[in-house]
């Protein structure tokens, strides 16, 4: 039974609602966050950690797990264990950088396109849209192929493939907000519009976008290895965990699961905790969840 | 027909919080006579709402009742079992509530709706459930009600969509009805339109009975008979209107009273529904 | 309902344009002389020029634009220098395989996973609800954070390299299986259609791993969205108000379902347009010959005119995919039209 007591004049709190002790007690947070920062600690701290050099081979070739060996070694013979803890420094490297470049993009063109409705932002709209129309996998493909896969190439074009949820995100906090009290207050005591989208809008609108940069992060990884995967993303010998198991793959129709396994093994566990981490943000930071 | 339609009596209803069990009503009593308008005021969050929810049995999980009874007439309704509680609703007690809009199926017509509930309990076809409908939709006073009866709820006003509302409530002419803040969101002039419509359809009649919660005290100064004040999940004031507005006996009916500034004086005759401060 | 569903497939056309417009772009983007990157670098250079003239090479963009256009239009996509074939040759070759892959992935994955996710709903509360809720958040989780390919790579471990129950994972068919006559140029369909039982069951076995990879992943998306869209409606206002006047409870649940169906179909459309790009990395696992794999080979093998052609057919699938998905919500909800 719904009580009488709905809309509300005042503005949303400025701050997010949430304390960081109560943050720090969701253990999807806590065990999210332990994952991220593992990983990166790792990535960081792998040429302390790693036996052997990632990218020269050592004697023996498709070797089992053993103990000097931990994950065993692939086909070229380079161990697997040093690979797949310098791996996540291509892959986070990247993730991080396109996913900021995205929301650089996306976030203010769609608290412009949801807050003013014009010719331009038609356009906009629709630019958006018809990037969203070609498959992602298919367009990061072609684009790597035209400009050539690099590092650099890898994040603006997962960049690319990313804006789009921004702007839409952003597009409709922005129309949903601007009919909102405080900004009419706002707009009434003659802030310019500029000031109106970016100084009350924008931190109001920013918690969903907040929520999904984990989440895309996470999902970049994958798009990485992906591509990686077929040969037209990070290659040979670097170490990426999509390359590693397109290295291993033969090898699992003959029975050595090693090669592939474990690299796969680690980009699960990776991203696993950005999606944790992204569901526990949205999870606190949902209006309309009640927090007793 | 019995002389008390609801019964409440010393009813508890607690739930387990963060911190421990919590009571969200400490032993609530309250009488709902025949043919009587009841009225229940408080502040927001006073556990009104959960009142009606307990009444019909459908709190919320993790909320339940932890003590005492509520009694339909001569039925004791905690103990029944769901399909004899679910005839019960809509036929013989049924519930509106506030933000009709909200209400209602928005992916269905609004007559289809209402005959959905009156097809449920009286088992008619769908042409008798159509008549019944369109019958009702006149009564509450919608106009044009035979082309309203294929209008979607994104259609309707609010004072259309809560008399749609009103109808649910009052097709199969149940004893009971449990009102929560049935004007709330609508014009004032709508107010006091489906305010009238209401004492008409219950208050005039000796077989219906109505539980009204309310924050707006005008409204059960001018359409109540009684007036129970509600304060911490107890009530703390119970009386008759006029008694009541003459002068109430507790620091948070008084308070009520102040918050609305009347200038009702008691016993002078119904004024039309006015502004809630 | 009408007017709305013929303004919005008149959208259609100006979609399409602005989709062969960057597909356009992108080959100006290329590298070199197109011409010559269509036909490969052992193409003789009278051959190069020629097909520069026909092209337009030399004439402004714009006009090169309306050449592309024509081009199109009429069903001539350039030449693959890889396979020697016209590339609208080798996309209808292609194209039902993979159409079949996505197709049966994406009929499964929903007949999986909407009526455990209505089931996760209805009992999320309780113990036992407790249990399906870890385990469905779970799942979701789990298949999110997997990537297709290296899901494939296990499946294919497990039952082809150590149980040995599964074919062996290259192409559609074994290779002493006799295929079916191309008719529609799905194995599956094109067995039916000429009785031959040997190529269907044996052509079945192949499609298990890479249909199991496509759905383990994506149903979960789906399950996920139907329990929490089947969940958010049954807590909504309108459903207590008819729980509160004694609806019974299975035409409640009808009603929750029926509106919680929005954003289960439109996921499920998005859904379809993910499927072709996880299609890509299964066939090229499965060594499947579809279009996904295709695509690959055309990047590796600087392929152009492939390429951009797989380019355009995917944004032309997806866009009438967005078109479906609208019409179905206009035709849901009243709302919106």
């Amino acid at each position: 039974m719904s009580a009488a007591t709905q809309q509300t004049v005042t503005p949303p709190a400025r701050r997010m609602p949430i304390s960081f002790a109560w943050l720090r007690g969701q253990r999807q947070m806590q065990l999210g966050l332990a994952i991220v920062v593992g990983v990166i600690v790792l990535a960081l701290a792998a040429p302390l950690i790693a036996p052997w050099d990632p990218e020269h081979a050592t004697g023996e070739v498709l070797a089992p797990p053993s103990g000097s060996h931990l994950f065993g070694t692939d086909v070229s013979g380079f161990d697997i264990f040093s690979r797949t803890l310098y791996a996540p420094r291509v892959d986070i490297l990247i993730a991080f950088t396109s996913t900021l470049l995205a929301m650089a993009a996306g976030i203010p063109l769609g608290i412009l396109a949801g807050f003013r409705s014009g010719k331009v932002t038609e356009a906009m709209s629709r630019g958006f849209d018809i990037v969203q129309a070609f498959p992602f996998f298919i367009l990061a493909l072609v684009l790597l192929g035209i400009f050539g896969p690099s590092v650099r190439n890898l994040i603006l074009v997962v960049a690319i493939v990313n804006a789009p949820i921004y702007f839409r995100l952003m597009k409709s906090q922005a129309q949903t907000l601007k009919g909102r009290m405080f900004v009419e207050a706002a707009r009434v005591a003659g802030c310019r519009d500029r000031d109106l989208m970016f100084r009350h809008i924008l931190p109001n609108a920013l918690t969903p976008a907040l929520a999904q940069m984990s989440v895309t992060i996470a999902w970049s990884i994958i798009l990485t290895a992906g591509v990686s995967f077929v040969g037209a993303g990070v290659r040979a010998p670097t170490p990426e965990w999509g390359v590693m198991i397109a290295t291993g793959a033969p090898q699992m129709q003959t029975g050595q699961w090693w090669a592939a396994l474990f690299p796969g093994l680690a980009l699960a566990v990776a991203v696993m905790g950005y999606a944790l981490v992204g569901n526990a943000i949205a999870n606190v930071t949902d209006p309309r969840k009640r927090h007793a | 027909m019995p002389d008390l339609v609801l019964s409440i009596d010393e009813l508890h209803v607690g739930r387990d919080g963060r911190d421990g069990p919590q009571e969200l009503l400490r032993g609530v009593s309250l009488e709902v006579p025949r043919g009587r308008i009841v009225g229940l005021v408080g502040e927001s969050g006073v556990g009104k709402s959960l009142l009606l929810a307990a009444a019909l049995d459908l709190l919320d999980a993790p909320a339940r009742v932890t003590g005492g009874g509520v009694r339909f007439g001569e039925r004791d309704l905690r103990s029944l079992p769901e399909q004899e509680l679910n005839r019960i609703r809509g036929r013989e007690m049924s519930f509106i509530g506030p933000n009709p809009h909200t209400l209602l199926n928005p992916l269905l017509p609004v007559g289809r709706q209402v005959a959905a509930f009156v097809r449920a309990h009286e088992g008619l076809s769908k042409e008798a459930a159509r008549e019944r409908v369109l019958e009702m939709f006149t009564a509450v006073g919608i106009p044009d009600a035979e082309r309203r009866l294929d209008s979607y709820p994104h259609e309707l006003s609010g004072g259309m969509a809560q008399r749609v509302v009103i109808s649910v409530g009052l097709i199969c002419s149940p004893q009971l009805i449990l009102a929560d803040e049935p004007t709330f969101g609508l014009d004032v002039t709508i107010q006091a339109q489906v305010l009238e419509l209401i004492k008409r359809l219950v208050g005039s009649r000796e077989d219906r009975a109505m539980l009204l919660v309310t924050r707006d005290l005008s409204i059960v100064a001018n359409y109540a008979d009684t007036v129970n004040v509600m304060d911490d999940g107890a009530i703390v004031e119970s009386a008759p209107v006029e008694e009541f507005f003459r002068g109430p006996r507790t620091a948070q009916g008084r308070a009520l009273l102040e918050a609305a500034q009347l200038e009702h004086r008691p016993g002078a005759g119904r004024a039309r529904a006015g502004v809630a401060a | 309902m009408g007017r709305y569903a013929s303004k919005r497939i008149a959208l259609l056309i100006p979609q399409l344009l602005c989709v062969a417009l960057i597909t356009f772009l992108l080959v100006l983007a290329t590298p070199g002389n197109p011409a010559r990157a269509q036909l490969g670098s052992q193409a003789p250079q009278s051959a190069v020029d020629a097909l520069s003239e026909k092209l337009g090479l030399d004439r402004p963009a714009y006009e090169q634009f309306v050449v592309y256009l024509k081009n199109t239009v009429t069903g001539d996509f350039g030449q693959s220098w890889v396979s020697g074939n016209a590339v609208l040759d080798d996309l209808v070759a292609r194209a039902p395989s993979t159409f079949e892959l996505i197709t049966i992935s994406f009929v499964i994955a929903l007949a999986l996973a909407i009526p455990l996710g209505v089931m996760a709903a209805v009992r999320s509360t309780g113990f036992v609800g407790r249990i399906v809720d870890r385990c469905s958040f779970g799942y979701g989780l789990l298949a999110g954070a997997i990537p297709d390919f290296w899901f494939a790579l296990i499946l294919i471990f497990v039952f082809f390299a150590v149980l040995g129950i599964a074919p062996s994972p290259i192409g559609q068919l074994d290779v002493t299986v006799e295929g079916p006559p191309s008719i529609t140029g799905a194995i599956s369909i094109d067995a039916l259609l000429t009785g031959n039982w040997a190529a269907f069951w044996n052509h079945a076995g192949h499609l298990v791993l890479p249909v199991a990879t496509l759905v383990f992943i994506n149903a979960a998306p789906i399950l996920r969205m139907t329990r929490n869209s089947v969940l958010e409606n049954l807590g909504s206002p309108y459903i207590r108000f008819a729980r509160a006047n004694g609806l019974p409870k299975s035409q409640i649940v009808r009603y929750a379902l029926r509106n919680a169906l929005l954003p289960i179909v439109t996921l499920a459309g998005v859904l379809y347009t993910i499927l072709i790009a996880g299609a890509v990395l299964t066939e090229t696992i499965f060594s499947w010959g579809g279009v996904g794999q295709y695509a690959v080979q055309s990047v590796l093998n600087a392929d152009w005119a492939a390429l951009q052609s797989v380019v355009l057919l995917g944004a032309a699938v997806s866009l009438l995919v967005y078109l479906a998905l609208d019409l179905f919500h206009a035709a849901i909800d009243p709302r919106v039209r």
